[in-house]
């Protein structure tokens, strides 16, 4: 059997509203204004928040549904948010790291 | 606080503030100041430990829900709390980040605040899902240890009582605020069902009124009790089509609250076509139990996930077997080696791994098959060409 149609198509999110998002506020609140990202090296992926629930895993979907750019905004202000905990003082990568393009 | 556990790709970071967990690459890892990852050169091929471990404290709770996954009763297995402090022990040994604490109702637990504790000495995060109830004022504060407490909530009124079994809706809205006025990180996990479907939307409204600051979504799952009349409770292909669209218009409604979808709910997301690489990026996935996750039960028994009645043996020897006992290998690489059509050519399986198996168990007798609810499947098995949901304007569309 077929399934039903689908529901009506939802309405965007107002742009406005990105400003607002719990999980994009909470890392800019985290990060100076300024902090410049890591000069070398990549943030891969960015689990955000805790878990409490018990069962099962869960993934924070609502900045997913901003746009491209709050997602791009997401990865970049965890690279700054990991500059400002860096250990030791900046511009200063431990003699035995890799260069910057290194796998 | 920063932890930082060195991974193939090159390391997890764990901050608190604001919580995350984030893959760095080895150069980044460098730059970060810390020592070469260990696995560059001799790949695991898999997480060195899990991230989250979801530890059953008890397995006694007074409400009986005809759903629960866990089967509690009031008489229900509880450990004590020298076996809870030796597994936190060793948790912490193994390299894992986070606690997720469940029951049964875990505030039965006489020991559960100190468990907690020793998991913060530890190192480790530990989290908390309740129903709420006994969630006292003065327990409330106690709650400051966890990084966050999620209470059941499955809809107001009638469909609270249709889902649980009894009037529970206004304890646990009364025990979120509590939490919120305790300061508590604080939010809601909603079971979907069909009973709870329709109420999604004014029950979030309620636990934003509350102070909540996340509902998390869970599929329901026939384990324990619930997979008595499964498919008379789980959502049907419609619903599930209709998931992604819903969760866009909730999260236009309340965008200063987080919205989140456990791992089951994945393949439901993906029936509306998201970019496979951003949900990566942004830790979006689904199955991945004997990887991100493991669990233990309230006897002991180390399992892949909390819905899993099969355990792979005492939690003590979690770590030991973590990269060699064969049903963890499995279970952690059915979707890479085994996953048959149509998930063998799904451009999300790296991130569904195939649904929820705890799904194909009841459906297909089978935990080591295509998710029989996926619309994707579905339409497979119907032999029909899948027509994606449409989001409407999915932002991130290809």
């Amino acid at each position: 059997m077929a399934p039903t149609p689908d529901p009506p198509a939802s309405p965007a999110p107002p742009a406005a509203a990105l400003e607002q998002d719990h999980v994009l506020a909470a890392l800019r609140a985290a990060v100076p204004d300024g902090t410049p990202p890591p000069p070398q090296g990549r943030v891969l992926a960015v689990k955000l928040g805790y878990n409490p629930n018990s069962s099962s895993v869960g993934s924070v979907v609502s900045v997913l549904f901003w746009s491209a750019t709050a997602a791009a905004a997401a990865l970049n202000l965890t690279a700054a948010l990991l500059a400002k905990h860096r250990a030791g003082p900046p511009d200063a990568p431990p003699a035995d790291a890799p260069p910057p393009d290194a796998p | 606080m920063m932890r930082v556990r060195p991974e193939d790709f090159g390391a997890i970071v764990a901050l608190d503030d604001p919580p995350a967990l984030i893959h760095v690459d080895h150069a980044l890892l460098a730059w970060l100041g810390h020592a070469p990852s260990p696995y560059a050169d001799a790949p695991l091929g898999h997480l060195s430990a899990p991230t989250e471990v979801h530890l059953m404290v008890t397995n006694r709770c007074p409400a009986a829900c005809p759903g629960c996954y866990t089967g509690a009763t009031p008489d229900g297995d509880e450990p004590s709390e020298a076996a809870l402090l030796d597994t936190v022990d060793r948790l912490a040994d193994q390299g894992v980040f986070h606690l997720a604490l469940g029951g049964g109702e875990s505030l039965l637990h006489p020991a559960l605040f100190r468990v907690a504790a020793r998991a913060r000495a530890r190192g480790l995060v530990p989290n908390l899902t309740t129903s709420g109830l006994g969630l006292t004022p003065a327990l409330a504060e106690a709650c400051r240890v966890f990084g966050q407490v999620n209470v059941s909530l499955d809809g107001l009124d009638a469909a609270y009582r249709a889902s649980r079994g009894y009037d529970g809706a206004d304890t646990a809205l009364r025990a979120l605020r509590r939490l919120h006025a305790a300061g508590v990180p604080c939010g809601v996990n909603y079971v979907l069902s069909q009973a709870t479907w329709a109420g999604l939307e004014a029950t979030t409204a309620e636990v934003a009124a509350a102070g909540g600051q996340q509902i998390e979504l869970l599929r329901y799952k026939p384990a324990g009790r619930g997979r008595d009349g499964y498919t008379d409770r789980a959502l049907t292909e419609a619903q599930a089509r209709a998931l992604t669209p819903r969760l866009i218009a909730l999260a236009a409604a309340h965008p200063s609250l987080e919205i989140k979808i456990d791992c089951s709910l994945v393949p439901f997301l993906c029936a509306a076509d998201p970019t496979p690489a951003l949900l990566s990026q942004l830790g979006v996935y689904g199955c991945e139990a004997a990887n991100a996750l493991a669990s233990v039960d309230a006897r002991g028994q180390a399992t892949p996930c909390s819905f899993v009645d099969v355990p792979i043996g005492d939690a003590a020897t979690l770590g030991a077997q973590w990269a060699t006992h064969p049903t963890l290998q499995r279970w952690r690489h059915y979707a890479r080696d085994e996953a048959p059509a149509p998930c063998s050519g799904c451009a999300y399986r790296a991130v569904c791994k195939g649904g929820c198996k705890v799904v194909s168990r009841q459906i297909d007798g089978d935990w080591f098959a295509p998710d029989p609810e996926c619309p994707r499947v579905l339409a497979h098995r119907r032999g029909e060409a899948y027509v994606p949901v449409s989001p409407g304007a999915w932002p991130v569309s290809p």
